[in-house]
């Protein structure tokens, strides 16, 4: 696999490969019938790690764990919880 | 949230910080511009953690030249693309405050003061980021590995600060730090070398009746006598498997020298590689392994009973010497990874994972050979520093006591161990021994108050001994995911530091500010940027927080949209900057504004306008109170931040 | 057409035939005249491009990255403090491969301040990864700036034109100005296969972590290497295209020559009236120019010199605490070799001293006689020396 000349990346966005949901000790837990779909963990998120509907969705391949999502719930449908656990 | 784009221009998959406030300004500028933009950045967190090469997060057209001069790129980028008579295509700086309010002051001038058709945004998280010297032996999974050796993607022992135990995170990038001067932590059974500004985790003592508590200090702040967390012992570990991959029949290989080589590690073999490392030699090239063991010794005769338990067939011995023939087990020795010559042997990586019985027999079958009983104690000798640092750190992990490497040149004739020198030779010694139990049940609070961590398997206190500084030398950062700290030559240490920028507020701790009996924390107010690049007479200036997302983003449009050289200052908290828990980060910067400590404002062609305003102004201490960079300050010391709050709102005429 | 013309306002010329679009420099004695030359041709609308009026060197190569990013032909001049400060950015330039010319007016470097020619500055930063092309008259400073941008533009690389400051800077010389039709010619339009546009985002300047560290310098080391061929390529076609032609280096008179002087930029030209006279005594002295210091011409060198039996390398620059820098290059590629010449080397010029026929005869004559027993007796020397005055002489 030969290098262009030099450190030019030609992919857009391909950091996609590397998934940092690895990263994580604890991680957000959805609670469906609380959720009102307000889409705020949405914008909070760093990685973005959260798709929008009613409830949201996070996308645990690449969550962090950081907690912002958590925190700022204004119906507080999401909790962290210890990594491994359901 | 209509007005937010649901285009996402900055792709998962960076290596922000968990929380990172930055990160989240450059996903919010993103959506404000679209597609069509041009970014130049300058070097910083944002670069660093978007473009380790070959992987990029930006899904528009980017740049990085160098530290100080993304104004002058952009005033590039803009001039060709004009030359070129290419329309439409707005081009953006983003930077942090390390590279715009100190060091790339002069590049912005200049592009604001020619008027440059550039957008320039400045994420200010108040400090700029740090390293371990490039000698570091680090606890990985794989073994002790050097820090340059290790990859991305290993994983790393790291120290778990909730409950204080041994845990594997992933290593998630290395970065060159370049030559700093670097100064060396000696306690008695450890020695590290790092950077001044590189965090360790000491105990902080608060007193008769309150909880005493492990805290982050840098090597700058440490002092003799400051007990910091080290590593004692670190369980598990098993047979290690082998991967080798013996020559069939042919050549050298004769149904002689046949040999049945273990497929994984065990007792005797570890024995037996023990009494190699501090007697034997392996010529590969010749099919020959060899044992310096005189005839009638010791070592001899538990050799030959090894050589025969684990290969079956015989040696060929003389006075002296023990001689094996075997292509494939000369092969395999040297493929072990001990190296050769008495000066550089080593201890590679996976002894450190064998289980801990293992361990025990690789000891001994040093000790046969090279090592001797001294008082209550062992001793063993070689003239390999790196085998005598590696076996330290081997030592420690299975919980001995090791004293430090003494290092002497003797002359030749001279008796060591049990031979005379051939040669004047330099060669060192450790000392160890195993701990003493203490009975923690006896006396308790005693014991605890001697050892904090005492009830604890796997790390104890040391007290420093000595602090010296060692020179300049190439050092490293090593940045883990999440828990930010790991282990490095036996010491548990913090992977990020920050020292102050401009932008960094009044009385912050910073690395470089640090807080000490003269000093506390910064001692100048925040660079005003907003101003001076008014007093430009850029058309817009603003200051945003990524805590107003819907305020910031109406912000970015209305600066892109307009001819000429704008300006918007955004707020962005930092986790590890201003030691804050991640999930903070939003909230924070809330309360950075609603106290009155961030304003958020737009300059349009001279005229101030606030853009929000907080109905109620919080006391300035629900937000220095949750930053543990902000701790040390007295009451009257929040009593005078909050004065200047009050008098900067006097000043601009908000009520 | 033939004007009279001095080296800055050649250096204007060259970057105006060459059609630049993007021109960010910021002025320094003695290139000032090429910033003002060029901010008149594009006052006047006789060059169509973008003058960015940068506030400092740093600035001035840094928008020329950007530019260069993003497909505008960008030119740049500087000399001695200027080159200085823009130095972080000219190892970055050749980085991330971008093609920029560059016009330096050799001056020396402070301390102590001196605006006159010596030629420190360049060769302080040879390691910078930049093609160096060296001049002797201002004939060759139009003639290698036109083409520094197709040898550019070709290897990716970055080029930078040097010519002595004031000697040929800001003296007028008779000098043949092409025709701009012929320049469009020899010249195609710029074209870079990575450009900044968000129809195809791609990123720039990622980090070079470990892993891929190495890689990247190897190949930037392969094309400045490789840069050789096209340097004489380029300078072929400009032969046919416009009669004169370049190469690497220049000899003259040197083939049966028992002692060669080599020599960079304008003192070639008093040089070879020296040996014009020694030949007239059929002595046996000839001249060696490098024309590219960098790539370093090793194997035309060796073939040019090899056969001579002392040579003196006469530069304006030294290192302090070893020797000048041609000289250490040069004993580099003789290191290996059964057989090699002498060498010699001589200091001179420095600060804008004059080189005059007299020190080049001294250094002629102290490589004759070091010819003659075999042995060289002092490697270094410095010509034009008042000894008195540094205390060598009471």
């Amino acid at each position: 696999m030969k290098l262009p000349p030099s450190t030019i990346i030609l992919k857009p966005g391909n950091s996609e490969q590397n998934e940092t949901g690895s990263w994580r000790s604890l991680k957000p837990v959805v609670d469906a019938e609380k959720c009102n779909g307000c889409g705020l963990c949405w914008l909070y998120c760093p990685e973005p790690a959260i798709t929008k509907g009613k409830p949201v969705v996070i996308d645990y391949r690449y969550c962090k764990g950081c907690g912002i999502c958590a925190n700022e719930c204004p119906v507080k449908a999401i909790v962290m919880v210890e990594e491994g656990q359901k | 949230m209509k007005q937010f784009s649901e285009e996402e221009l900055l792709a998962p998959g960076h290596r922000a910080c968990p929380g990172c406030g930055s990160i989240l300004a450059v996903r919010y500028a993103l959506k404000a511009l679209g597609k069509n933009t041009i970014v130049c950045a300058p070097t910083g967190c944002m670069e660093v953690v978007t473009t380790p090469y070959p992987e990029t997060a930006w899904r528009v057209p980017w740049i990085h030249v160098a530290f100080e001069n993304a104004a002058a790129v952009a005033s590039g980028v803009e001039a060709g693309l004009k030359s070129l008579g290419k329309r439409g295509i707005k081009v953006v700086a983003i930077g942090g405050d390390g590279g715009t309010v100190d060091i790339g002051l002069q590049a912005l001038s200049g592009m604001v003061e020619r008027n440059h058709n550039v957008l320039y945004i400045c994420t200010d998280n108040e400090a700029y980021m740090n390293c371990l010297s490039t000698s570091s032996l680090i606890m990985t999974k794989d073994g002790l590995k050097k820090i340059t050796e290790v990859k991305e993607g290993d994983e790393i022992y790291t120290f778990d600060l909730k409950t204080h135990q041994p845990v594997l995170k992933r290593c998630i990038g290395i970065f060159d730090n370049g030559a700093r001067e670097v100064f060396e932590i000696e306690t008695l059974h450890h020695t590290i070398s790092a950077t001044p500004n590189h965090p360790f985790l000491v105990l902080k003592r608060n007193g008769r009746g309150r909880k005493n508590k492990l805290v982050w200090k840098t090597l700058c702040e440490l002092k003799v006598r400051d007990r910091i967390v080290v590593l004692k012992n670190l369980n598990g570990g098993k047979s290690f498997k082998f991967r080798f991959n013996p020559i069939q029949k042919g050549g050298k290989v004769t149904h002689l020298n046949e040999v049945n080589l273990p497929k994984h590690s065990s007792p005797a073999f570890m024995k037996y590689l023990g009494i190699w490392v501090g007697d034997g030699w392996v010529r590969p090239g010749r099919g020959e392994v060899g044992f310096a063991l005189p005839k009638g010794s010791n070592e001899r005769r538990s050799l030959v009973k090894l050589q025969h338990v684990l290969f079956g067939n015989g040696v060929r011995t003389n006075d002296m010497y023990i001689y094996m023939n075997s292509v494939n087990l000369a092969r395999f020795i040297h493929f072990l990874g001990f190296g050769s010559g008495a000066k550089n042997k080593t201890i590679p990586p996976w002894i450190f994972t064998l289980s801990k019985e293992e361990k025990e027999a690789f000891i001994e079958g040093l000790m046969l050979s090279d090592g001797y009983k001294n008082g209550n104690s062992f001793r063993y000798v070689s003239a390999s520093h790196e085998l005598l640092q590696r076996l330290r750190l081997l030592l420690q992990t299975m919980g001995y006591r090791v004293g430090k490497i003494h290092w002497q040149e003797r002359k030749k004739g001279r008796k060591c161990v049990h031979r005379r020198l051939l040669k004047d030779t330099a060669f060192g010694y450790i000392c160890f021994s195993k701990r003493k139990k203490w009975n923690v049940k006896k006396y308790p609070s005693q014991y605890k108050y001697q050892n904090f961590l005492i009830e604890n398997g796997h790390f104890e206190m040391e007290k420093i001994e000595k602090i010296k500084l060692v020179g300049k030398e190439p050092t490293l950062d090593l940045r883990v995911e999440g828990e930010h700290n790991f282990i490095a030559d036996g010491i548990v240490v913090h992977n990020t530091g920050i020292q102050r920028s401009g932008a960094t507020p009044y009385s912050a701790w910073t690395t470089t500010t640090p807080v000490g009996k003269v000093k506390r924390g910064e001692d100048l107010p925040k660079k005003d940027m907003p101003a001076i690049i008014a007093a430009h007479r850029a058309p817009y200036v603003a200051t945003a927080s990524v805590g107003y997302p819907l305020d910031y983003i109406k912000k970015v449009k209305k600066a892109a949209s307009i001819e000429g050289p704008t300006y918007i200052h955004v707020h962005c908290p930092c986790g590890p900057g201003w030691r804050i828990d991640s999930s903070k980060t939003i909230e924070i910067a809330k309360l950075a504004v609603l106290t009155g400590m961030w304003n958020l404002y737009e300059i349009e062609n001279g005229v101030f306008k606030l853009t929000f305003k907080p109905p109620k102004r919080r006391p300035v201490a629900d937000y220095l109170k949750m930053q543990r960079r902000f701790r040390h300050l007295t009451d009257e010391e929040i009593a005078g931040i909050q004065r200047t709050v009050d008098e900067e709102w006097k000043r601009l005429g908000i009520s | 057409m033939k004007q009279l013309v001095t080296g800055d306002e050649a250096a204007a010329i060259a970057a105006k035939l060459a059609r630049v679009k993007v021109i960010s420099a910021y002025p320094i004695t003695p290139q000032t005249i090429i910033v003002e030359r060029l901010a008149e041709f594009v006052a006047d609308g006789e060059l169509d491009a973008e003058y960015i009026k940068v506030e400092s060197e740093h600035s001035a190569l840094s928008a020329c990255l950007g530019s260069a990013a993003v497909g505008a032909r960008t030119f740049t001049a500087t000399s001695s403090q200027g080159l200085m400060l823009m130095s972080e950015i000219l190892f970055v330039a050749s980085g991330m491969r971008l093609p920029i010319v560059m016009a330096n007016a050799n001056r020396s470097l402070s301390a102590p301040l001196s605006i006159w020619c010596d030629q420190q500055d360049s060769v302080a930063v040879r390691d910078c990864g930049w093609i160096q092309l060296y001049c002797e008259n201002n004939q060759e400073v139009l003639d290698s700036t036109i083409q520094a941008f197709r040898i550019a533009e070709e290897s990716l690389l970055p080029v930078m034109v040097c010519f002595d400051g004031y000697i040929l800077s800001h003296t007028a010389e008779p000098v043949e100005i092409p025709e701009q039709a012929e320049v469009d010619k020899f010249l195609p339009p710029y074209k870079y296969p990575y450009l900044l546009d968000p129809e195809k985002p791609i990123t720039m300047g990622a980090v070079g972590v470990p892993e891929y560290y190495e890689e990247f310098r190897y190949m930037l080391q392969e094309a400045v290497l490789k840069s050789k061929e096209k340097i004489i390529e380029v300078g072929q076609a400009f032969g046919r295209q416009f009669g004169r032609k370049s190469d690497l280096i220049e000899c003259y008179r040197s083939d049966d020559a028992d002692v060669i002087l080599l020599t960079m930029g304008s003192l070639s030209g008093s040089v070879k009236e020296v040996i014009d006279e020694y030949r007239g005594h059929d002595e046996r002295v000839g001249l060696v120019k490098v024309r590219a210091f960098r790539p370093f011409p090793e194997k035309e060198l060796v073939d040019s010199l090899a056969h001579a039996k002392a040579i003196a390398v006469l530069e304006k620059d030294f290192s302090p605490g070893s020797t000048g820098a041609l000289f250490s290059d040069l004993s580099g590629t003789f290191v290996n070799s059964r057989k090699s010449p002498l060498l010699l080397n001589f200091i001179c010029g420095l600060g804008g001293r004059d080189v005059s026929s007299l020190q080049i005869r001294e250094a002629t004559k102290a490589a004759m006689e070091a010819a003659k027993i075999g042995e060289v007796k002092k490697t270094v020397r410095w010509l034009g020396l008042r000894e008195t005055m540094v205390g060598l002489k009471p």
